[in-house]
């Protein structure tokens, strides 16, 4: 039995529950009373996607319903791979230890652009042809979702189905579906049909791009009926929204082994460079009540120790006192520590702070992003250097004396004044240090900058810019270094070529899918982790393709461009693109959707807090 | 400082896919089930409190066991008894892992002296491999190298700690029932066994598992 074969492979490799699944919350159903299974892939590795609340909101919300099973799946580490193949293992789920491969769904959720190879390494695993069109029967159907399909055109060919937006409904309604239609005996395409006609799903092969003569896309043309533009899902009613009260609870460690509860979805902000920021809106919030009652069900039913708010932006909430203190009543008693990932520095008042420190004093991250009040002007990162300074007189005066701060470089306008900025404001953070602990001995501060070059991306007034080339990075990681004059700061910076890459694929069009069906031939997997990323053969990918990264990454593109991803609605109007673009070539702000709204096109009827 | 917990005991069996849970883990994974149980279970004091939790005897990765020890306390002013403890326990803890029955320890885990196990070799002629093996038993001398805490290795005779050795063949496997040195004094891991035995068989074996099946003390009973 596979089963069997599966566990004496497992005591050879690395951690090996990771493969064996049986952890507390699984859920294990009677495969004889199941219509749909669903297995869904993290396509990492089981301590990265274990960590990932999407999958966990989805798999309690289909294993909620008696006919559904949805199933776990992640990607092999290299070792345990190379034990599948020579002993004949295919993919599995975790949960019933049985090939994906005959499941009705398999399903992957695309977090982050490095992870497209590892896809087509998973469906190969599996026993499946990786690409759709190899595929003819009903089952399985492969689906993918997640923030990367608000541009899907570099997987098309992989993949049968993309579900744009927030799953929470579609997937039901997919699922339901497909049920339906798989006992009347339909085929796939007949499935794929009914399938276009609900909101949110696109149906890639339904759609039919030219191409002008220089390389740019000419049309994007619907066929079978399929709408001309697929709009994203959005969960109105975000306080009533299923929300998990257990998590399977790992085995081993993986990166965020604690309790999440979702208090907020949407940012309010408009960072002109962020494209979650754009993606996930309305700004939509939980009640504190429900917030409340969502933290104590999950501690009491997975023993968890600590609990995490999620969410773009927590102190964005409209009750965000109440909330914490609500909170904090309970945590404090159940002995229970609250983690606060997302507060923002510019209403990280006082008395949050203590709020904090109440539970624990772990260091301060800032993400300032830019060296410049012009250039956080241009990308709308409203805070100002005053702002950030007094945060960190708070924090060193409460104790404080390490300070992280993320900055881009590369952004659009960016001149090597702004690059020098950086070192100026760090420096003043410093000094701001010592003047505070005068006096004191054996005080030291400890400031560190991680640098990453900024990556363009769909949906976001910056979707028309260039990347910045290797050089001007180069240039400007070197003036930074010339800027600092003092070793208590330390700076750090992101790999270059997975920047481009991630550029690259972000607003890449369907001629990626060779190259990346290339670059995973030739062995790119895992391509996220440090150890397992290999430019050189992306490189070759390229090459042999006959496609230029520099094209996707580094072209300027005009306001009237056929973007790859037109017919892909996130709900963000190009003309409030194109407005956000000009006002930043300006370095003019613009309010946040608390202040007033801008008319960035998301409908009223979205539920969002201060949608007009 | 005065003790403000009452010591219980608890043995459980781990089994099926709980056997990949490595003894690191087992930590986490206990404390997470007292928690979910509510189980008013005693933390250490200071700076940082934990649940206190010890396992006095490690299992190998992969090896069942039906008498595992985890030793614990329970906060004095909030008491509960050891049967509902492990009532609690049993209704959260993960497949594979069940509490047998708990109780106030007998002794102190330090005189944990042996353990019993039972080897299956699963083979495809098992008459030929528990001939092997019995003669493999039978020899004067079976030299190993056994890993020191210290990272070296030390030249044992083997022979000298394998206890009441019983071998069996049943269809499709040989079954070794054997004691061996367990606790603090000197620990024989199973594997070692194992390992010194398969590199002396010609017959052919499809895979080997190891279940533990008792926990001695000094005098050869079972360990309360
Ligand atoms: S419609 Fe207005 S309030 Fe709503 S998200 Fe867009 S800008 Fe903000």
């Amino acid at each position: 039995m596979l089963k069997d074969k599966i566990q004496q492979i497992a005591l050879q490799a690395q951690k090996p529950a990771r493969y064996v699944g049986g952890e507390y919350g699984s859920v294990i159903k009677d495969k004889s009373k199941i219509d749909v299974r669903f297995a869904f892939c993290f396509p990492d590795t089981y301590d990265v996607g274990m960590s990932h609340l999407g999958m966990k909101i989805l798999y309690g919300l289909k294993n909620a319903r008696e006919n559904f099973w949805c199933e776990r799946v992640f990607a092999p580490e290299k070792d345990f791979e190379k034990l599948m193949r020579e002993n004949g293992i295919p993919l599995y789920a975790l949960e019933s230890m049985d090939p994906i491969k005959d499941f009705d769904f398999i399903g992957f959720t695309l977090q982050y652009e490095l992870c497209y190879t590892t896809v087509l390494n998973m469906l190969d695993l599996a026993g499946l042809p990786v690409r759709a069109k190899d595929r003819h029967g009903l089952y399985p159907i492969v689906v993918a979702g997640g923030p990367c399909v608000c541009n899907p055109e570099p997987l098309v060919d992989f993949i049968d189905i993309f579900i744009l937006g927030e799953g929470e409904e579609v997937n039901l309604e997919l699922m339901d579906l497909y049920n339906e239609m798989k006992k009347k005996g339909a085929s796939k395409e007949e499935f794929l049909i009914a399938a276009s006609k609900i909101g949110g799903i696109y149906v890639p092969s339904f759609y039919d791009v030219e191409y002008n003569d220089d390389k740019t896309v000419k049309a994007i043309t619907p066929k079978n009926g399929a709408p001309q533009k697929v709009t994203k899902r959005v969960i109105k009613d975000f306080d009533s929204v299923y929300y998990p009260e257990n998590f399977v609870i790992p085995f081993t460690d993986i990166v965020h082994d604690r309790a999440v509860v979702e208090v907020l979805r949407g940012c309010i902000r408009g960072c002109r460079f962020c494209q979650a920021g754009y993606i996930y809106r309305p700004f939509r919030e939980k009640s504190v009540d429900t917030i409340a009652k969502e933290t104590k069900a999950l501690c009491d039913n997975t023993g968890y120790e600590e609990v995490s708010l999620s969410s773009l932006s927590t102190s964005d909430h409209t009750k965000i006192n109440e909330m914490l203190n609500t909170l904090a009543d309970y945590t404090d008693k159940e002995q229970i520590s609250l983690a606060l990932p997302s507060l923002r520095i510019d209403n990280f008042s006082e008395e949050l702070l203590e709020k904090i420190q109440k539970v624990r004093k772990t260091g301060l991250t800032f993400a300032a992003e830019a060296g410049t009040q012009r250039l956080r002007d241009v990308i709308n990162k409203n805070i100002t250097e005053d702002e950030i300074l007094s945060t960190c007189k708070t924090a060193f005066e409460g104790g404080y004396n390490s300070v992280k701060l993320y900055f881009m470089l590369g952004l659009p306008t960016e001149t090597l004044e702004d690059i020098e900025g950086i070192a100026v404001l760090t420096q003043k953070i410093v000094d701001l240090f010592y003047e505070i602990n005068k006096g004191k001995k054996g005080k030291t501060v400890n400031i560190s900058i991680s640098t990453a070059t900024f990556v363009p991306k769909p949906h976001t007034p910056f979707e028309f810019e260039p990347q910045a080339t290797e050089e001007e990075i180069k240039e400007r990681q070197k003036h930074l270094l010339d800027c600092i004059s003092t070793r208590k700061i330390k700076c750090s910076y992101h790999n270059q070529n997975v920047s481009l890459l991630e550029a690259v694929l972000a607003r890449g069009d369907r001629k990626l899918c060779d190259v990346i069906y290339e670059a995973w031939r030739l062995g790119c997997n895992l391509d996220s982790w440090d150890e397992h990323f290999n430019f050189e053969l992306w490189q070759k990918a390229f090459e042999r393709c006959g496609v230029n990264p520099e094209f996707y990454a580094n072209r300027k593109r005009s306001f009237d461009e056929i973007m790859p991803w037109e017919h892909i609605d996130y709900m963000i109007s190009k003309e409030f693109l194109i407005r956000e673009n000009k006002k930043a070539r300006l370095a003019i702000t613009t309010r946040n959707c608390k202040e007033g709204c801008s008319g960035c096109g998301i409908k009223k009827e979205c539920g969002g807090v201060y949608c007009g | 400082m005065v003790k403000d917990y009452i010591d219980i005991r608890a043995v459980f069996s781990k089994e099926g896919r709980a056997v990949f849970i490595s003894h690191l883990d087992l930590m986490r994974t206990m404390q997470r089930a007292f928690k979910r149980a509510k189980i008013p279970v005693w933390h250490t004091k200071g700076y940082n409190p934990h649940v206190y939790i010890m396992f006095p005897l490690a299992l190998s990765l992969g090896a069942e066991s039906e008498c595992e020890i985890m030793d614990f306390g329970i906060n004095m002013d909030t008491p509960m008894t050891p049967q509902e403890v492990a009532d609690r326990l049993n209704s959260t803890l993960p497949q594979g892992l069940k509490v047998v029955r708990a109780y106030a320890p007998q002794t102190s885990h330090k005189l944990i002296s042996a353990a019993e196990y039972e080897i299956s070799f699963f083979s495809d002629e098992p008459v030929k491999l528990s001939e092997e093996l019995k003669n493999y038993l039978s020899q004067q001398e079976i030299p190993v190298e056994k890993k020191t805490k210290k990272g070296g290795v030390t030249a044992i005779n083997l022979k000298e700690h394998i206890k009441n050795p019983e071998v069996k063949a049943a269809d499709d496997r040989v079954l070794l029932k054997v004691a061996l040195p367990a606790g603090v004094e000197i620990n024989i891991n199973p594997q070692l066994l194992i390992d010194s035995f398969l590199s002396t068989s010609s017959a052919p074996i499809s895979n080997v598992s190891v279940k533990r099946t008792k926990i001695l003390d000094l005098n050869g009973n079972i360990f309360i």
